[in-house]
Order: structure tokens, then C-alpha cells, then sequence
């Protein structure tokens, strides 16, 4: 039985207490397919198994919840374990630090899009001590649409759920490259400006 | 020292570069996919069902191809419209977790594999709407 199989009978079985645990690991580390099974949220919720509102508070809360973790085991535990891999020695590492610290709001915002970068970039907010009214603020806003975006998709195509996963599952991975593109492309972009004007 | 930013920007660039080609290769497959859907007339066939499922929910008993042994008996006693005891009579279901347990657990505890126990559910289903037509089914659990 493959691992979404086993999510969705979990999701059915224990409804909206497996929503919350999936979407928290989802956000907090694990690589689970939670886009896919908020489609699957998405449809039920047109069959009347679920709420489609109260599938959306839960995913958005878990969804913050599971980022704020993130964040702050690296704004605890980070620095401790940059300087033990010998990371703070690299000038990339250094570079891309900074570039998150100065441009926090979009990197925050737009990395919510990007899958499992939403991951990584969590973990970086906590390391360089982004504000965490900042995180908080942008992650929650990317997180209303993220899963939003999703269970709605899920309850328009209702009972044909499993026949568009694909088609969604490859735009999810669109998108997510396309975010990571403009990320990369902005720190690329800053480091240019500062190499012509230096401050 | 300024050489430092100038490698730094090759390096971002590069990676930009090979995330071009994975988006360019993703969006291939996803005009592929997409067009997958249309031959099969999934999206032209969607788009005509939802406005009638929404108006007149009514299930066929071709739907129960659509059972698949991840789900639980009582998601599929609500998404059929059937009397909750009607699959635990008929397959003689003893397990007290009914309704609340998957087909692949049903197949366990019986010690049959989940796709010969899935065949069998999805002829009990067939069976129901065999044994009253569909718009009867739907009234009489309403």
C-alpha cells in the first residue's frame, strides 16, 4: 500500500485529527504527499464527509503551526548546529543568510508555494532571526491560499478527485520550481547590485 | 575580494539554469497530462457532471469502480446512500471497529487479499443498486 493510500484511511478513519498530524509533519519536516490529500480533503468535503471550512482552518493552523516549528528549533538550535558543520564558513551559506534576513516578506510569502523549499526556508527564517511577527504574519497569509487552493480544487472536481492528483501534483511541482527560480533569481539579482554599488 | 560575489552569482545562475530546464521538462508533462484528460473526455465529462451531480446527486452502480480498499465502510455506507448495517450483513462483517474500518482491514481479518475482498465489496455495492434503482436508493435513505 503506497503512502498516500495509507494517509487517506487514516484521514477517514480519524477525519480531522489525521488532517491536523498530516499537514504539522508536512510542514515541520516529513516529505508527505499533503497536497495530493488535501485534494482528496477537497472532494470529500463535496461528498458532505467533510467541512470544507473547518478542513480549511485546520490545514491553515496546522500548516503555521508546523512552519512556526520549524523556525524555532533553528532560531534555538541553529547557530549551534551552522557552526558545529562548519556552514558559517562557507560565503554562499553567508550570503544567502543575509539575502533572507533583508528580503524576509517575499522570501517568506512566496517560498510557501515551493513544496518542500517551504521546508528549508523555515529552518533559514530561525537561523537568521527573521522577526517572528514578520514569519508569522507572511507565513500565515501563504498558508490561507496554499491549502485553500487546494481543498478547492479537491471540491470542484469532486468524485473525480483521483483522476486530476496527477495533473495537480505536476503543477504543484511547476510552481514550486518556478518560486524557487525567483527566490535564486532575486538573491542573484541583490548580490549583482551590491557588486556594482558597493555600500 | 570582489571576485567572491562575481562566483557566488555564477553558481546562483547555474542552478536557475538547471531549475529552467526541470520547469521546462514539468511543463511538458503538463501539457501532456492535460491532454491525456481531454482525449479521455475526463474534463469535457466533468465539467457536463458537476452541475448535474449537483443538482440531482444521484449515484449509478458503475461508481462502485471507483471503491478502492484504502476506504472505510462508513465513507462508503454515506457516499452510496446505503443503510449503515447493509454491507455488515452482507459480508458478514463481525469486526466491532465496523463501520469505522478500512476494506484492506476487513481482507486482513478475513485473510483474503485487499483486491479479491475489494471485488467483493464493489459487487455488494452493485448489488444494492441492482436490488433498487438508484433514485429509490437515494429516497429511501434520505
Amino acid at each position: 500500500m503506497d503512502i498516500l493510500s495509507s494517509l487517506l484511511s487514516w484521514l477517514l478513519l480519524y477525519k480531522y485529527a489525521a488532517l491536523f498530524a498530516i499537514v504539522y509533519s508536512g510542514a515541520l519536516l516529513l516529505p508527505l504527499p499533503v497536497n495530493a490529500m488535501l485534494l482528496a480533503v477537497g472532494a470529500f468535503s463535496s461528498q458532505n464527509y467533510f467541512n470544507f471550512w473547518l478542513s480549511l482552518a485546520i490545514a491553515v493552523i496546522a500548516n503555521t503551526l508546523g512552519d512556526l516549528s520549524g523556525y524555532a528549533i533553528t532560531r534555538r538550535w541553529g547557530t549551534t548546529v551552522t557552526h558545529a558543520l562548519r556552514l558559517n564558513k562557507f560565503a554562499f551559506f553567508k550570503q544567502l543568510a543575509e539575502e533572507f534576513r533583508t528580503d524576509a516578506a517575499v522570501t517568506v510569502f512566496t517560498t510557501r508555494f515551493a513544496s518542500s523549499l517551504s521546508t528549508i526556508s523555515n529552518f533559514l527564517a530561525g537561523l537568521v532571526k527573521v522577526p517572528i511577527a514578520t514569519f508569522l504574519f507572511y507565513d500565515f497569509i501563504g498558508n490561507i491560499i496554499e491549502p485553500g487552493a487546494g481543498l478547492s480544487l479537491g471540491y470542484l472536481v469532486g468524485n473525480y478527485w483521483n483522476d486530476f492528483s496527477g495533473t495537480f501534483e505536476i503543477a504543484s511541482g511547476i510552481i514550486a520550481v518556478a518560486v524557487i527560480i525567483f527566490v535564486l533569481a532575486r538573491i542573484s539579482h541583490n548580490i549583482a547590485k551590491k557588486y556594482k554599488n558597493p555600500a | 575580494m570582489s571576485q567572491k560575489p562575481k562566483n557566488e552569482r555564477h553558481f546562483i545562475d547555474w542552478i536557475v539554469a538547471t531549475l529552467g530546464v526541470i520547469l521546462a521538462v514539468l511543463l511538458f508533462f503538463f501539457v501532456r497530462q492535460y491532454r491525456t484528460l481531454q482525449r479521455e473526455e475526463l474534463i469535457a465529462t466533468h465539467r457536463a457532471m458537476t452541475s448535474a451531480l449537483r443538482n440531482h446527486p444521484l449515484l449509478i452502480a458503475n461508481d462502485a469502480d471507483t471503491i478502492r480498499s484504502w476506504m472505510t465502510f462508513d465513507y462508503l455506507n454515506g457516499f452510496f446512500k446505503m443503510p449503515p448495517d447493509y454491507l455488515k450483513n452482507r459480508l458478514s462483517i463481525s469486526d466491532p471497529a465496523y463501520p469505522k474500518m478500512t476494506i484492506n482491514k476487513f481482507a486482513k481479518d478475513i485473510r483474503q487479499t485487499p483486491s479479491s475482498t475489494l471485488v467483493e465489496v464493489q459487487n455488494t455495492v452493485r448489488q444494492f443498486f441492482a436490488s433498487s434503482s438508484a433514485p429509490e436508493a437515494n429516497t429511501s435513505s434520505t
